[in-house]
This record gives C-alpha cells, structure tokens and sequence, in this order.
C-alpha cells in the first residue's frame, strides 16, 4: 500500500513565483489498485507523481510504501519497484540506441550491472514479438536509433520496455497522449493487460476521460492541487461520461476559464 | 616541404597513435558520458610522471604503465567524487583536479619540471623481448600500434557489456539510468575513472618514447583530444556503422598530420599551440558539426 500523508508542496518559495501546490495532501493507494487520475492542466498531476516516485521531495508530510517511510529514499532505489511512463516520450529511452539495445537495457534492470554482453541474441525474436503487438512496426526497425522515432512510436517503445523491467508499481504520465487514436485504445488495452498480469498497482494521469471511465478500479479529479472527486467500486462504475464531464466543466468555470 | 613532411611521417604517425589513446579517454567523458571533463590536463602528465619515475626506480615498462593508469584512475575517481558527491559542476570539478594535479605531479618527480631516463633503461619501446623482436625503426610504430588496436577492441567490447550500456545511458539519458534503478552519480564516477586511466596511460606512454617527462606536457592536452574526436565524428559522420573508437584514433591521427604539414610549411614549435587553436576553431566552425540538442 501506497500512502501519501499531509504533503506540502510549494514551488519557487520566497520569490514572486511562489506557488504553493499541495496544502496537506492526503492519498492511499491500496495493493493492487488501479487508479486513473485526471484533471485540467497545471493541477499537480506530474508533481504528485514526481513525489511518489522521488523525482522531488515534498516540503514536509510522509510517504510511506508498505509501511515503509520512503520519504527521504533516493529516486533510484525507489525505481525498484517502479516503473515509470513519463509525459514527455524523450525520457524513457536512451537516443542514441537503438531499438534493440533500449529492450536489452531495460532487462537488465534486475540483472548485475557486470561485464556479460548485454544484448542477448536469444532475446530478440522476444523482443520482436513484443513490439509487434504495439502495432507500429517497429520490430523491423530494431536497429534504428531511439532518436530518430516519432514521440508516438518512442512511447510505445517505452512501453514495452517497461514491460520487460518487473516492478509492483506502474507509474503512467499521459502515456498515450502522443499516440493516435488507433494506437492509443491499443496501448491501453496493453497497459490493461499487463497490469492484470503482474498483479501490480497502476496510477494512471490521462486527459482522455473515456480512458478514466473504462479502465481503472478508481477515479479521482485533481483540481489546483487538491482531489475533487473520488471514486471506487460501484460508484466508480456506475459513473456516467455526462457526470464526469459536468463536473469537469464545473472546475474549470470556479476558476474562471 | 613535401620531402620534410615525408620525412618525418613515421613519427608523425606514432605520435598521432600515442595520441590516440588519449583520445579514446576523451570520446569517453565527453561524447558518450557528455561530460567536458578538464581533468585530462592534469591526468595526462600525471601518467607520465608515474611512469618515468617508476622506470627510474627500476620498475619494469609495463608495471610502470600499470602505475601510470591506476594514478590516472584515481584522479579520475577524485573528479567524480567531487562532481558528484559534493555537487560541483563538471567544468569546476575539472579545473579544480587540473589545478591540483600540476603540484602532485611535481611532488611524484620530487620537484623536478624535468626528468629524463638513463641511457639503455628499458621502456615499452627499448630493450624489451618484444621490441628486440622487431626491427630497430619500426618498433615504435609496430607496439604504438598494437596497443591502440588491444585498447580499442577491449573499450569497444566493454561498451557492449551491460555496464558499457549504463555507462552509455548516463551520458544520454539520466532518467533512464534512474529508471534501471541505478545511481546516475554512481555511473558518471566510473565512466571519469576509466577515462582519466586512459589520459594518464596516454602520457604513460608518450613519455617512455621520448624518454622523458615535462612537468607542461599536459597544456592544452584536453583540446588536443577534443578536436580528434571531433575530427574523427566529422569525418565518419555520413557513415554510421564506424565505431565511435574508430572514429577518435582516425581522428588523433589526422590531427597529428595537420600538425606536421603545419610545421613543414616553415611554423615554428613555438607556433603550435597557435595551429592547435586555430584547426580547432577551424573545425568547429566549418566542421558543420554543431553538438545536437539533447532532449529532456
Ligand atoms: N519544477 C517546477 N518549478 C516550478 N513550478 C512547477 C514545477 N513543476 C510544476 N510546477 C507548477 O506546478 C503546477 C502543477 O504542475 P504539474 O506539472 O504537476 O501539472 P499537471 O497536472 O501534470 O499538468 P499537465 O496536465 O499539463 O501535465 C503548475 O502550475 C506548474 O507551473
Ligand atoms: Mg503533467
């Protein structure tokens, strides 16, 4: 179980861009839990997820990890167990790799960091294989450079290379945010997938509210750095696209836009 | 002029290989680590010093060169440490090495600027089973040349170990050395450890073929490596399946030509710090080789 406790959060403090995001933030996330986030731009979506995942430490509060304080835990150790999609899809793979040696680095990640040769010829077909369900082709581009993708394809490729590190935790910034709409309802239907096969615990950012409604045990909207709506089980499931969308609207109008 | 530069090609090339070596230690910190890692003037005069006063005390060539490259690892760990550990950005954490490395170099002379080897001591180059092997004016080039080659295979080989590959992706994307749950800092220290160790072996090795060592050898060390490495990526940039070791060695070499064709067209030894600087703009300016944007 995941527990954030009374964080606060403010950014640039003392100077005229001061901005306080989290007032005593409050979030449990239960084993298992397949949580989707949403919420307007600049409401602190990323910044939750840097938090728990180390990227930035809060100004005060705990985070705690199975009972574990985590809060003062550096971001790699914490990478253990985590995998992480970011918003932006440069950051999951290395540029100049290729295709190929990104899938092989990233299983190495259980794996001693020693002097083996770290592509393993046996793994490609697997590699192939996995690629191939995204969809885009890129198993036959496995000598390409990372760089030389498109931010849809390179997602895709951190994807499934995140699928080849094991980890409790999935971590998902708008990962389908740069895909088309083809490629996005596939990329989800993976996510969905591997979530249920590894039996891990997922948050999930997205802006698509279908993505929100259909996948995921529970929905929050975050609004200004607070959580506007929470919802699970039944509720969660009985929730209409009308609903979520009013009160979407609702928000953003209070704030005036 | 021609006929001069003919003349002293042979040791034009074996300086352009024993220059090579530093080169490789360069490619490493800066274009795979993308680290601009001014150690290297302090690190490879302190592999010569290492080395000559290892010789003079009676230490055979290679456990000499085996000093030179562990004394240059350390430096390099110093670097990191300070980088890394203490936060000081990688230019400053370079000079401030750079700087302190001119005195320890000087105390492991004992204070001398100077220092030469007595006449018929053994060096990788002299009086030594290999080098007695092969005939008197190729033996520089010859050895020069196999240990380029042997340093080469062993880095291009190490680079496609899994450690290579972290130490790859340090350099090009932190977030995803974090991701591995790795210490990005951690990698960054190994990779200024294995680069520094190749600078000190490079000055190691310059100083048993001439015999001697100069307490100023190292000025201007660090551009040298940089615009052979920049030489050699402008050169193979159209052609991707070229190592970027193959690139660097290419490129210390080519350096070294234009050096030479430098002086025999009637420059002065004085003048070479001048030709240095001005290939090196010339490269960097016309060389249409502008360092890409990295993302994020
Ligand atoms: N490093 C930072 N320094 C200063 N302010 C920041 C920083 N990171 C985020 N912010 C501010 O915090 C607020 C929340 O940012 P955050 O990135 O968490 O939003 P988000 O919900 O992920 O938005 P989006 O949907 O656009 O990705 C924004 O107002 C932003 O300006
Ligand atoms: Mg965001």
């Amino acid at each position: 179980m995941l527990e954030l406790r009374d964080i606060q959060k403010t950014y640039n403090p003392g100077t005229v861009r001061e901005l306080t995001l989290l007032k005593g933030f409050n979030l449990k996330v239960e084993k298992g839990e397949f949580l989707s986030i949403v919420g307007s731009n600049g409401s602190g979506k990323t910044s939750l997820l840097n938090l728990i995942c180390g990227s930035m430490a809060p100004d005060a509060g705990h985070i705690l990890l199975d009972g574990e304080d985590i809060t003062q835990k550096k971001e790699s150790l914490r990478c253990r167990r985590i995998a992480r999609i970011h918003q932006n899809p440069a950051m999951g793979s290395c540029s100049g790799m290729s295709i190929a040696e990104n899938m092989a680095l990233a299983e190495c990640k259980e794996k001693r960091m020693n002097l083996r040769p770290a592509v393993d010829r046996s793994r490609l077909p697997a590699y192939r294989g996995m690629l191939a369900e995204l969809g885009m082709g890129l198993e036959n581009m496995m000598n390409a450079r990372a760089g030389t993708l498109s931010g849809g394809q390179r997602q895709a490729l951190a994807m499934a290379m995140s699928r080849l590190s094991p980890a409790d935790f999935l971590i998902l910034d708008e990962h389908t945010a740069a895909l088309d709409p083809k490629a996005a309802d596939l990329i989800m239907e993976l996510t969905e997938r591997m979530v249920r096969e590894g039996g891990l615990t997922a948050i999930m950012v997205t802006h698509n509210l279908r993505y929100a409604l259909r996948y995921g045990s529970r929905l929050i909207m975050m609004h200004q750095g607070g959580i506007e709506m929470d919802l699970r089980g039944e509720e969660k499931r009985s929730l209409r696209m009308e609903t979520l969308l009013k009160k979407f609207n609702d928000i953003s109008i209070e704030c005036g836009n | 002029m021609l006929s001069s530069f003919l003349a002293t090609l042979p040791s034009t090339l074996e300086q352009g290989l024993i220059y090579a070596i530093l080169a490789l230690g360069v490619m490493l910190t800066y274009s795979i680590l993308d680290f601009p890692d001014l150690t290297v003037d302090g690190s490879f005069p302190l592999g010569g010093a290492v080395s000559l006063t290892l010789l003079r005390a009676g230490a055979g060539p290679l456990p000499s060169l085996a000093g030179a490259l562990l004394a240059g690892a350390l430096a390099g760990l110093c670097t990191g440490l300070i980088h890394v550990k203490l936060g000081v950005r990688a230019l400053f954490s370079g000079i401030i090495m750079m700087t302190a490395l001119y005195s320890v170099n000087l105390r492991v002379t004992g204070g001398q600027a100077l220092l030469t080897l007595p006449r018929g001591s053994a060096t990788l180059f002299r009086a030594n089973p290999v080098a007695e092997a092969l005939p008197e004016g190729l033996r520089l080039l010859f050895i020069a040349c196999l240990l380029v080659l042997l340093l080469k295979c062993l880095l291009d080989a190490f680079l496609n170990t899994r450690a290579g590959f972290l130490l790859r992706a340090a350099g090009d994307n932190e977030s995803v050395v974090t991701g591995l749950a790795r210490d990005k800092g951690n990698v960054k220290i190994v990779g200024l450890v294995l680069a520094n160790a190749l600078v000190a072996l490079s000055g190691g090795v310059l100083c048993h073929a001439q015999r001697m060592f100069e307490v100023s050898m190292g000025t201007g060390a660090m551009v040298m490596g940089l615009a052979s490495v920049i030489i050699g990526t402008n050169l193979f940039r159209r052609l991707e399946f070229v190592k970027g070791t193959t690139a660097a060695i290419a490129g210390a070499i080519l350096y070294r030509l234009c050096v030479a064709a430098a002086i025999s067209l009637g420059l002065a030894p004085m003048d070479m710090k001048l030709v240095t600087a001005a290939l090196f703009l010339a490269i960097l300016a016309f060389g249409g080789l502008r360092k890409e944007k990295r993302h994020a």
